[in-house]
């Protein structure tokens, strides 16, 4: 599954493409609007503070994607997102990355350290000498008032360095991950570029828009970054193995937490029928509910299914995201079904999904299936359950895991839930795998 | 010499052992060649002018002698280089690219097939219809058990009536090549072949469904196919059996040969997709009353899962499958 965010870096190979629509929908368009005096102030003044943060191809030389980043000290010190250097990051050997300023000037840059919790990255330039921004003490406290007016800038789809203006909307509700909700435009480009206060001080950093949707975009708190600052730096000289070492560090502790979080919410009992089916305590889900009730012809069994999703991805490379968690439930009654054919329309529809796995990402799944009966007070049904597990390949400790279970009390009723789990540590897996068929019951 | 002497019969055969022509020998002695001052003339030119005699000796026995400047004749059960055998009742001779059987009188013949009961048919009708009957209606069964959608007569006529008809016709050209080589098709016989043989399909993967869900043996579902190979040798293995019964050990070694083949690319090519790609076929499922394996405790349970992590941890620190390198430096 893919998450519905737009992270905003920009692909080199897209660019031309993307150019070209831009210019074909802007040549007989109105004439824009002047930019508010705040807005040409605080670009005027943010301008040499900006930067354009190119990843290339070592052996062509040629521009492989780009987004933007701000300077944070006179003497070098940038921020931009983890995801606008996350080739650089994971493959050094095959990228590297140059900053182009706001009059022109290009250099080397270095990657400091990096939060891919947060998305963020600390790089440093070849040179000092600089002008740069400061954080907003309100926003460092998370004390911005709804509506207050902020401005983005960065470098949209590479033709040049802009600002935008929206409003600060608080954080994003019923999220594990702390984001600002950014009632404005973003772009592709932007990404790792600052959004600031109108007295010019950084509120947040650019990350990602929603894609269903007008002006919701997503800033990364202004505290991150200023963490980001105080972390150990990488090693100077950078390999691939120490990055994904470090990117396996963060990850493992921030599901640690993340686990420990859910367990801590705990599970809700929700009536299916005969069964108490486990849901999530926690508010961080996003809910879909669907019914086979009105299809025509009319089906000779009901499946009432509803599917939670964390949608908690965490960018790792481009064809790699992780961090997510989803649970899904299905209720299924027989009404003009034998046992057998009630059995095999339970099989159809609950089939353990086959997540596209990438072989470079990941190991081909190892599977179990049995009888199970969780036997805690002797209300716990029957169950079939199954478990596939795959390993990441680069991130050592780390796997995705599926857990489908079925109930086997009867011929004509029974329930099917399943648990995805992404970048997920095995004990972790297995303990929430566990506590959750331990909460599957029929009702007393 | 004695004056009743046995008269013997001297048969040629094609090359599948059926007889081309039979000639009576009363008068105790044969001689057998390509020249014209033989008893029985062969137009083989292979066959020496003056190739076999075939008599009796002084003790009453049949003699077959090989008068070939070149020893040639070799019974086929035998070593080149004899020059004179006994005959025996059964064995053939061959000279050239000819075949021989020599038959006493007292050769005796199998009692005569009734003609009521198990007809021209040999009985094979009987049981092709028994077969066919049970394989449409278990197969019909299956479907209907399967169907969990809308009614539709439509979805019965693979099983009712397609295969069915494609086993016929492949019964059909059985019995075609059989009439060709073998004089009678054996029709009825190659159609009892052919639904026996799905029959046997059905009962292994209804087992299989059965004890993968039954006992949690997927595993067994996953290698059913392996054993499907074993049964479709022994589909050929009993076409040709009927076509030519003399050849049948070695039709027998050919077609084992190639299923040990086939399931030795099969089993390898499994393992190959296995390391690539997802394995995550569950089991059917069935009613919940044919459940014979008691429940699994979490414990038990999330100790098999345990017991997957360090197969896993052992394939992350493999190369992929496919899909190229993942790693740019070499440390």
């Amino acid at each position: 599954m893919r998450p519905f965010l737009l992270w905003l870096a920009l692909a080199g190979a897209t660019l031309a493409a993307t150019l070209a629509a831009t210019r074909a929908a802007a040549q007989p368009g109105p004439p824009a609007t002047p930019p508010s005096a705040t807005a040409e102030a605080i670009y005027r003044d943010a301008k040499p503070r900006l930067l354009q943060i190119r990843t290339l191809l070592n052996a062509a030389s040629q521009k492989s994607s780009t987004g933007s980043g701000f300077l944070i000290s006179a003497d070098g010190l940038a921020i931009t997102n983890y995801h606008v250097v996350s080739q650089h990051a994971m493959e050094p050997q095959t990228y590297r990355m140059e900053y182009v300023s706001a009059d022109g000037t290009r250099g080397k840059l270095k990657l400091l350290s990096f939060d891919v919790i947060n998305d963020l990255a600390l790089v440093q330039l070849d040179r000092g000498g600089w002008t740069h921004f400061e954080f907003d003490p309100r926003a460092l406290t998370g004390n911005l008032p709804r509506g207050e007016r902020l401005f983005s800038l960065g470098n949209p789809l590479d033709i040049g360095f802009a600002v935008m203006e929206g409003n600060y909307s608080g954080l994003v509700e019923r999220s594990y991950s702390e984001r600002i909700h950014l009632s404005g435009p973003i772009n592709p480009g932007m990404s790792g570029g600052p959004t600031l206060t109108a007295g010019s001080r950084i509120a947040g950093v650019n990350v990602a828009k929603a894609v269903f949707a007008e002006q919701v975009s997503f800033l990364v708190p202004a505290k991150f970054a200023a963490a980001l600052l105080t972390r150990p730096r990488l090693p100077e000289a950078l390999t691939g193995k120490l990055t994904r070492a470090e990117i396996t560090r963060q990850l493992s502790q921030w599901q640690d937490g993340l686990y420990a979080a859910l367990e801590a919410k705990g599970f809700r009992p929700t009536p299916n029928g005969p069964y108490l089916v486990p849901e999530s305590a926690a508010d961080w889900f996003t809910c879909g509910a669907r019914t086979n009730a009105d299809a025509k012809p009319k089906p000779r069994a009901r499946n009432d299914s509803s599917s939670c999703n964390m949608q908690n991805w965490l960018f790792l490379a481009g064809d790699l995201f992780t961090g997510n968690v989803r649970l899904t439930r299905s209720h299924f009654k027989a009404q003009d079904l034998n046992s057998f054919q009630f059995a095999q329309f339970v099989s159809q529809n609950s089939r353990v999904s086959g997540d596209e796995s990438n072989p470079k990402r990941f190991t081909a799944p190892a599977c179990h299936e049995d009888v199970y009966a969780a036997d805690n007070d002797g209300r716990n049904p029957k169950l079939r359950v199954y478990w596939c597990a795959s390993a990441y390949r680069e991130l050592e400790g780390l796997y995705n895991t599926t857990l489908m279970a079925v109930t086997q009390d009867r011929n004509d009723e029974a329930v099917a839930v399943t648990l995805a789990l992404s970048g997920v540590s095995y004990a972790n897996a297995m303990r929430f795998a566990r506590r959750l068929l331990a909460e599957l019951k029929v009702a007393p | 010499m004695s004056s009743a002497v046995q008269p013997f019969w001297v048969e040629l055969l094609d090359r599948h052992g059926a007889v081309v022509s039979r000639q009576r020998v009363h008068d105790g002695a044969l001689s057998v060649g390509r020249g014209y001052d033989n008893d029985l003339i062969i137009d083989d030119p292979f066959v020496a002018p003056a190739h076999l005699r075939i008599g009796y000796d002084t003790d009453g026995a049949l003699w077959i002698e090989d008068l070939a400047a070149q020893p040639a004749a070799v019974a086929e059960s035998d070593s080149p280089g004899v020059t004179r055998m006994l005959v025996g009742s059964e064995a053939s001779i061959r000279i050239g690219h000819t075949t021989l059987r020599v038959r006493t009188a007292a050769f005796t013949v199998p009692p005569a097939l009734s003609l009521r009961g198990s007809s021209a048919s040999g009985g094979y009708l009987e049981k092709a219809l028994a077969c066919a009957a049970a394989f449409i209606a278990l197969s019909l069964l299956s479907t209907w058990l399967a169907q969990t959608g809308e009614y539709k007569l439509a979805s019965y006529l693979p099983e009712g009536l397609i295969f069915p008809l494609v086993a016929l016709a492949w019964a059909g050209s059985w019995a075609l090549v059989t009439r060709i080589i073998a004089v009678h098709a054996q029709f009825f016989r190659h159609v009892y072949i052919v639904f026996a043989v799905l029959l046997v399909l059905f009962a292994l993967d209804t087992l299989a469904d059965f004890l993968s869900y039954s006992l949690a043996w997927p595993l067994v579902k996953r290698w059913l196919p392996v054993t499907s190979w074993i049964v479709l040798g022994a589909l050929f293995y009993a076409h040709i059996q009927v076509i030519v019964p003399r050849r049948a050990q070695l039709a027998a070694g050919i077609i084992s040969t190639l299923v040990v083949l086939v399931i030795g690319v099969h089993i390898s090519l499994r393992m190959e997709s296995d390391r690539a790609q997802a394995q995550r076929i569950a089991a059917k499922l069935m009613p919940p009353y044919l459940l014979l394996k008691g429940a699994a405790a979490p414990d038990a349970f999330f100790r098999e899962v345990e017991a997957l992590r360090p197969k896993l941890e052992e394939a992350r620190k493999k190369e992929p499958a496919s899909g190229g390198p993942s790693f740019d430096d070499a440390d």
